[in-house]
């Protein structure tokens, strides 16, 4: 657990870090995000040391950072930055080998400790190990930096805009693979942005900043839902609603779906259709191949015939996605239902645009009353 | 033939035009003994005419190769054939040895002229324009600069030379010779080892202190502006006064002249590649580099060590290889203040009206900086391989 109380830090007489008090708790993830110049690089640098606080305690697993030499304990405490600064000079392996090699591992217990972690971040060990940075792309020279961050499996990880520097969809693809290795790691991680959507949809909890100041530490639905002031609401921006659609995982607004074989005969089909508008219609094992719409039916002889083929991307949505997915969705096929899948394309069941508008209209009563 | 590729070279051109024109100058003197002012002889006089026009055609042939487009092959051809003209000129130069009747006289010999000099001159212009245009062809490269002065030591060692004008002062002087030859690189290799180290140091200093960087950065550059006579001679008076001061510091050999003040010269002039290079070297260093290092929990000495060291040392090899060239041929001015070293022959040489003498300081000299200057780069080369991308990839 990190626990910052009553942090200041004073250049020139300016406090750029004002009275801040934060508290992280073990396994979770906190995204300190703000204007830039708000003071959320120095109260990171201020963590492990880099930067002294002028009053007031750090204190990590109940223990005073100012009692540990700071070089024990930022090796104790991964560190990623959005330069990455990956020493150019050395190789992959070389460089996630640093803090291991600080705190004297076995040579073979680190060989085992690279692989691991190459592989943990999607790069194959033997392609890249003996690579130099210059011959990586930007994207994959900030997996390296997470890497070397993690080399020692500190318990804490403090990240400065990690994904910064890469283009939007190597961005993406990285903070998915980000949060799948943090599922699997749990570490206690802060992690700074001037991203929204990235801090919606990395963090457990966020903090916003303002002139060195927490002007609201909450969960992402939270401070979507009840922004603390003008100050937060405004930064969430007009499209909050949108934001807070993304925070949210349909599973639970998943509808069964009246479906059917494409092998059925058509009097079954006409009996699957009498309660519904639509069925959709699968395959012999059960992936979603169309619809039939019950209109058509009467003028149609075979399944073939009825058969409103379509392509999954289109208009299906996975089982992992987010009500704004499905909302985008809905708004580029014209459709108001639409089928879910698992990955391989097997029918689940169907989402409904009700949902979406109930979710919406309990965001917006929340800011109206509050 | 397409336009883009179709780039003369304005230096290798005028270089060819050059030798050309050198070919008609008077090429060799032949002289009795040194102080005579002898008998200029023209190169198909000496050669033959047969062997002038071939010469002539190799020139003629380095100019079409000089309008040659952006081909690695075609610019090596050119630095070859220049190689092959330098040649032809110690094989002419031996020739002319070899004829001299040296019965009559016993110090007779071949003195190069005008002629001789001009070639000397266009063929090392021509190389160079070639060299520059291969870039890291680092193997083709050492084989055109080093062809030529190979031939020169096989004729040298094979006695043919043995009536050309330096080799005869040398023959009269070999004693001498070595020992100020010795000299020399003893002067040089002392005066650049405590200069690196000073200089290095320097140029920490400068990257650490802000109040430091100024003055530093004053004094060295200002050292470099005094003149290097100036610099020998001002340092007389103060050492002399010291150590008649001091009489130990005479015992151990620091006096107004001699070696003292040449070293301490010498290593100040040392001292401004280095501490640049050293500087810079440091302050390119892309600062996540060293944020990352630290927030990783490197101590200062190991960021130091295994971060600042080895991606500024290409830069500071750098800095160390100019002081190096440099120190050779300042050293020469060293003889002055009785430092001793080649420059004692170049010298003499100015004082007693011997061109053969002077040329017996100053070949050395040249070659000695030639061959410095191919060691450090060599060096500098494998040292700066892996970091060599750094610079594109800052960002990262």
């Amino acid at each position: 657990m990190i626990s910052l109380n009553k942090i200041t830090k004073v250049y020139n007489d300016k406090a750029v870090v004002n009275n801040f008090s934060l508290e992280v708790d073990r396994g979770e993830m906190c995204v300190l995000i703000g204007p830039s110049g708000c003071g959320k690089t120095t109260t990171l640098r201020m963590i492990n040391r880099m930067i002294e606080p002028t009053s007031g305690e750090i204190f990590i697993d109940s223990r005073d950072v100012k009692k540990i030499k700071p070089d024990l304990l930022r090796r104790s405490i991964g560190y990623a930055i959005q330069m990455v600064g990956l020493f150019p000079h050395m190789t992959v392996a070389a460089n996630i080998a640093v803090v291991p090699q600080l705190l004297r591992w076995e040579k073979k217990k680190i060989k085992n400790r690279i692989d691991e972690l190459l592989i943990l971040v999607g790069l194959s060990p033997a392609e890249y190990s003996s690579k130099y940075p210059y011959q990586l792309s930007g994207g994959e020279a900030q997996r390296i930096g997470v890497a070397r961050a993690l080399a020692a499996n500190p318990p804490i990880l403090l990240m400065d805009e990690p994904f910064g520097a890469v283009d939007p969809l190597t961005r993406t693809k990285l903070q998915t693979q980000f949060l799948n290795i943090q599922k699997e790691l749990h570490k206690t991680i802060i992690l700074i942005t001037h991203d929204l959507d990235e801090a919606i949809r990395m963090a457990d909890r966020i903090a916003i900043m303002k002139d060195g100041e927490l002007v609201q530490y909450d969960t992402p639905e939270n401070i979507l839902s009840r922004p603390y002031n003008q100050f937060v609401y405004k930064f969430v921006g007009t499209d909050r609603a949108l934001k807070r659609l993304s925070r949210i995982n349909i599973s639970k607004f998943i509808k069964s779906a009246p479906s059917v074989d494409e092998d059925f005969s058509m009097d079954k089909v006409n009996q699957a259709c009498e309660k519904c508008r639509w069925v959709w219609v699968t395959d012999s094992k059960h992936r979603l191949i169309g619809w039939i719409d019950r209109k058509i039916l009467s003028q149609t002889t075979s399944i073939k015939e009825a058969l409103v083929p379509v392509s999954l991307d289109e208009i299906a949505v996975t089982e992992g996605a987010s009500l704004k997915e499905v909302l985008s969705i809905m708004l580029s096929s014209g459709l108001r239902t639409i089928p879910v899948t698992d990955k391989k394309g097997f029918l689940i069941g169907e989402i409904d645009m009700s949902i979406i508008e109930r979710i919406s209209a309990e965001s917006i009563n929340h800011y109206e009353k509050s | 033939m397409n336009l883009k590729s179709f780039s003369p070279d304005k230096i290798a051109i005028s270089g060819c035009v050059l030798g050309l024109i050198s070919l008609f100058p008077g090429w060799f003197i032949l002289k009795p003994h040194r102080l005579s002012a002898g008998m200029s002889v023209n190169l198909p006089d000496s050669a033959g005419l047969a062997l002038t026009i071939l010469v002539g055609f190799l020139w003629m042939s380095c100019f079409v190769l000089s309008f040659a487009g952006k081909n690695d092959l075609q610019h090596a051809i050119l630095g070859i054939t220049a190689d092959v003209i330098l040649i032809f000129v110690f094989i002419f130069l031996s020739m002319a040895s070899n004829n001299l009747d040296v019965k009559t006289h016993v110090s007779a010999r071949v003195s190069p002229g005008a002629g001789f000099w001009l070639t000397m001159l266009s063929a090392y212009i021509v190389i160079f324009a070639a060299e520059k245009k291969l870039e890291d062809r680092l193997i083709i490269k050492n084989i055109i600069t080093w062809t030529a002065p190979a031939v020169f030591l096989f004729f040298l060692f094979t006695r043919n030379l043995r009536n050309f004008s330096v080799v005869v002062e040398f023959a009269v002087q070999r004693q001498r010779f070595i020992q100020e030859f010795l000299h020399h690189i003893i002067l040089v290799a002392v005066s650049v080892f405590f200069g690196s180290i000073i200089g290095i140091l320097l140029g920490i200093l400068a990257k650490r202190s802000k109040k430091a960087r100024n003055p530093v950065f004053f004094i060295t550059d200002i050292s470099q502006t005094i003149p290097s006579l100036a610099l020998f001679g001002l340092l007389i008076a103060p050492l002399s006064v010291i150590s008649f001061k001091y009489p130990f510091l005479r015992e151990i050999g620091i006096r107004g002249i001699g070696n003292a003040p040449a070293l301490i010269a010498l290593i100040i002039y040392c001292l401004l590649p280095v501490v640049r290079n050293t500087y810079s070297g440091l302050a390119h260093i892309d600062k996540s580099v060293i944020d990352a290092g630290k927030g990783m929990g490197m101590s200062k000495m190991q960021v130091f060590l295994k971060i600042e060291v080895p991606l500024s040392a290409p830069l500071v090899l750098e800095g160390i290889r100019i002081s190096s060239v440099q120190g050779v041929g300042l050293t020469a001015v060293a003889a002055l203040i009785g430092a001793g070293g080649l420059g004692w022959f170049i010298f003499q040489g100015l004082g007693q009206a011997a061109p053969d003498m002077i040329l017996l300081g100053t070949i050395p000299i040249i070659i000695l900086a030639l061959f410095t200057d191919g060691v450090m780069r060599m060096i500098i080369k494998f040292t700066a391989n892996k970091v060599k991308k750094q610079k594109d990839h800052n960002r990262l």
